[in-house]
């Protein structure tokens, strides 16, 4: 086909693999830093989408703003599970088995609870600018794509900054490397772990509200995306957030041009081969941690 | 061993018997359910309970059971049309196949399956294998969609005969006392690995895959032997699925309710020893059929899930545990425990 | 004739950091090796890369003259290579019984009685018969470690590392261990202690091989070795 059409569906990619970016750093958190295998992530985010449409149909907030105030409860619900976990779980080193069952069934609950309410239908916000595009020569970026994606990169650098610059950042990454380390500075890992996956549930539901400015959302989607959040987590190496937003685009990108060339039907399939081929053929890091 | 095995035959013969004697035509589709669960949560806890290893891929093995038996009951008509006269007649002779000889080749499939994705995976730690369990149902999944000759996405009818050759048995009936037989199989191998040198091998994979291998135990190996085994049951279960719902189609068939009831319903009842998946299966099967009946299907989904978490969280030895409490140690039996 | 065991020039890196660095120890069948060095010079390593853990980037391992390139743990378990934990690695959900069953059930070698003959026996040499039927998690620390080097024991072996056995342990629970130690080396098993309990590494061992930062610095008769002044310096002195 013609270059026009290979450079747009590029840039499509780009720009969707930078929202895939951010809907994956929360997961970089929580199992690269914590190694708690959160697979209800997407969960969250297609509940914090749900959220947004809420709050758009019945009070006209734009999608964005929803966002930003969807952090704070967010938040605070990741506080919640990680004490639950941490009381069921982690105090007695029964994480494997029992850990993944609980997130599995926390998932399902979840995108249960959300069809019982909303039903299958998919849902979609509104807001003015979401139905321009932007036009650069044969380049077409719809804003819809075009501004979640700016705002998923900022988000983006903002959790890597605080994890890099400020006290409670670094002793997340501390934590992760030694906890006991920790205890000894009398900084009570249980707490930063808190906060850090607390961090992670806020940013899924700030990258719910991103989502369905995409793209309709109805509740299964989150499924599609636990193969392309640890996917790019694997393949960008587990906790390092810059090679997470290679990966991030990387995949972005192949489903674009997937997509674009054999059409929609095979896109799900393109990330889930991806995590396979990475588990495969790239295990490093993951051989008995 | 050979006392349980009679035991177990006997049993499914006899409620086979008292289902025919109630009459009720609900009560074989409803158990059929309810059996079939059993044949699941007891293969999805062999290596999730005995091995250590969860797989959230249920849906695709018994998916993989499921349309074999669509693309073999299709393939007479298929072989008309497209193949050379000799063949046709062959397969026309010998098609279309008779149940039992389905689920030796669902689960057949369904076990190179499991032996081709645990060789892939294994190596892995726990957590990546069950995420690439998923990733596999899902590949499958688009596979199946994307395959026209078993329907696509648009599904393929199979219509069942309305009575078998066996006694002039209605289908059902027949279907409901295969599923059963498979049941009690299902569990007698289940127990055969608990006694055995290679559950306690599994067992030590469980609990510390390192100290096994240092022990002289070939853990790939064990590992592979228990996919296939896993994932061999589940395609069996789900090959008469197809003539017992009569329309396949791969959004219900590759469901995700598989997948939770199949880690729920061991987590439930005890993934220690074949009991608890039996247990578990039973009450969450029979649950869910009420549930569903009497409020809604979405809600006893939802049920399934909360109870799931509830006992992951308050009672991870699931109800097993509550007898376990009578006896303080344990004795010769291969039991997964409260340990993870 | 080479030696039982020759590790010849292993290098093994993680990453950029080298743990082990051009490594050579012959060890003779039966002799009684003290292996010691401070915190991080590559002793674990050592072990690991002895029983297949870790596969080292240079360099060979031979033993009983055939190399062990490309055998996996067990492998190496089965050809009489057995190794015990630093921290005990118990099969929790077992009992302690069954936790020596599995050694004997996969790498029982020559078996002349029953399983469950074998068990008893061995685990009354450790004095854990009259604890059969218990779980790892109600032993006590020298118990724990004494069913780590039974299990190890069980799986018949010509050549024991073992890896800190007596890490935490009273005095008289020490010389236990040593006593133990010093059976199966009468018993014909060559062992390879690694320890920093000094006392127990100068009453077990006749040779002593001496590791800071991956390199080996000293090996030879122990009372030749603690007074070599690189070794004082390097690791006695602290």
């Amino acid at each position: 086909m013609s270059v026009e059409f290979l450079v747009n569906a590029l840039a499509a990619g780009l720009l969707i693999g930078c929202f895939y970016a951010a809907v994956t750093i929360g997961i970089s958190i929580s199992f690269g830093f914590l190694d708690i295998a959160n697979i209800s992530h997407p969960a969250f985010v297609i509940a914090g989408s749900y959220a947004a449409y809420l709050l758009n149909q019945g009070a006209g907030i734009d999608p964005l703003l929803s966002g930003l105030l969807l952090t704070i409860p967010f938040f605070l619900l990741g506080c919640l599970f990680y004490d639950i976990y941490f009381h069921a779980f982690e105090q007695h080193g029964r994480e494997g088995l029992s850990g993944l069952a609980f997130f599995f069934g926390l998932m399902f609950i979840i995108e249960v609870v959300l069809i019982m309410i909303f039903g299958v239908d998919f849902r979609y916000v509104e807001a003015g600018y979401l139905n321009s595009t932007w036009r650069l020569g044969f380049l077409d970026l719809p804003l819809r794509l075009l501004i979640p994606s700016l705002v998923a990169v900022l988000l983006f650098v903002a959790l890597q900054l605080f994890l890099s610059t400020t006290f409670q950042g670094r002793a997340i990454i501390a934590v992760s490397q030694d906890p006991s380390a920790l205890s000894l500075l009398s900084i009570r890992p249980r707490r930063i772990k808190r906060l850090a996956f607390g961090l992670s549930v806020a940013s899924a539901g700030l990258a719910g509200a991103l989502l369905i400015m995409i793209q309709p959302v109805e509740p299964s989607i989150g499924r599609e995306y636990i193969g392309r959040v640890f996917a790019i987590c694997v393949l960008g190496g587990m906790g390092s957030l810059p090679g997470t937003l290679i990966a991030a685009l990387l995949l972005g990108v192949i489903e674009s041009l997937t997509s674009s060339y054999y059409g929609p039907a095979w896109a799900p399939a393109v990330s889930f081969t991806f995590l396979l081929a990475t588990l495969t053929l790239r295990p490093r890091g993951l051989l008995g941690r | 061993m050979p006392l349980f095995s009679l035991l177990a035959l006997i049993v499914a013969a006899a409620l086979f018997a008292a289902f025919l004697a109630i009459g009720n035509e609900y009560l074989f589709f409803a158990g059929y359910v309810v059996v079939q669960y059993v044949v699941i949560a007891t293969a999805w806890n062999i290596l999730g309970g005995y091995c250590g290893y969860v797989n959230f891929g249920t849906g695709a093995f018994f998916a993989v059971g499921a349309y074999a038996t669509v693309a073999l009951h299709k393939l007479p008509n298929y072989s008309e049309n497209n193949f050379p006269p000799v063949v046709a007649e062959m397969i026309a002779a010998i098609f279309p196949l008779p149940i039992p000889i389905l689920i030796l080749v669902g689960g057949l499939l369904s076990g190179i399956i499991g032996l081709l994705m645990g060789y892939l995976t294994l190596r892995l730690r726990g957590v990546f294998f069950a995420i690439a369990t998923l990733a596999l149902a899902v590949v499958l999944q688009t596979l199946v969609v994307n395959w026209d000759y078993v329907g696509g996405s648009r599904g393929a009818t199979i219509l069942r005969p309305q009575t078998t050759s066996l006694f002039g048995m209605d289908y059902i009936h027949y279907l409901f006392g295969l599923m059963l037989l498979l049941a009690a199989i299902g569990i007698i191998i289940a127990r055969g690995i608990e006694r055995s040198t290679f559950g306690y091998g599994l067992a030590s994979i469980r609990d510390d895959e390192l100290a096994a291998e240092a022990a002289g135990v070939p853990t790939l190996r064990l590992k592979l032997a228990c996919t296939a085994i896993s994932g061999a049951l589940m395609g069996m279960a789900g090959a008469p699925f197809p003539y017992y719902v009569g329309y396949v189609e791969p959004n219900s068939t590759f469901s995700l309710i598989y997948a939770v009831n199949a880690i729920a319903m061991p987590m439930v009842g005890g993934t220690a020893g074949w009991l608890g998946p039996l247990l578990g299966s039973l009450t969450l099967g029979t649950l869910q059929q009420i549930a569903s009946v009497t409020i809604s299907s979405e809600a006893s989904l939802l049920l399934i899930g909360v109870i799931l978490v509830a006992f992951v969280v308050l009672a991870p030895r699931g109800m097993l545990g509550w007898f376990d409490r009578l006896r303080p140690r344990r004795r010769g039996m291969v039991a997964a425990g409260g340990g993870h | 004739m080479t030696a039982f065991l020759e590790i010849d020039a292993i290098t093994k890196k993680f990453g950029g950091f080298t743990a082990l660095d051009n490594i050579t120890i012959s060890v003779g069948r039966g002799e009684r090796v003290g292996l010691i060095g401070p915190n991080g010079s590559g002793k674990s390593t050592v072990v690991n890369c002895l029983s297949g853990v870790f596969t080292p980037e240079l360099g060979a391992i031979r033993f009983r003259d055939q190399d062990l390139r490309g055998l996996r743990a067990f492998e190496r378990t089965r050809l009489g290579i057995a190794r015990s934990f630093q921290l005990p690695k118990p099969f929790r959900s077992l009992t302690v019984a069954e936790n020596v069953r599995v050694p004997l059930l996969y790498a029982g070698r020559g078996r002349s009685k029953a399983i469950d003959e074998r068990c008893y026996d061995l685990l009354t040499r450790v004095a854990l018969h009259d604890k059969a039927d218990w779980l790892p998690g109600a032993l006590t620390q020298v118990e724990l470690r004494k069913l780590e080097l039974i299990r190890a024991v069980a799986t018949e072996p010509e050549l024991l590392l073992a890896d800190e056995a007596m890490a935490g342990l009273s005095g008289s629970e020490v010389a236990e261990i040593v006593a133990f130690l010093r059976q199966l080396s009468d018993d014909g098993v060559t062992i390879i202690m690694i320890e920093h309990i000094m006392s127990a590494v100068m009453s077990f061992s006749n040779r002593l091989v001496v590791l800071v930062s991956g390199k080996k610095v000293a090996d030879g008769d122990p009372q030749m070795v603690v007074k070599d002044p690189i070794v004082e310096s390097a690791y006695l002195g602290q």
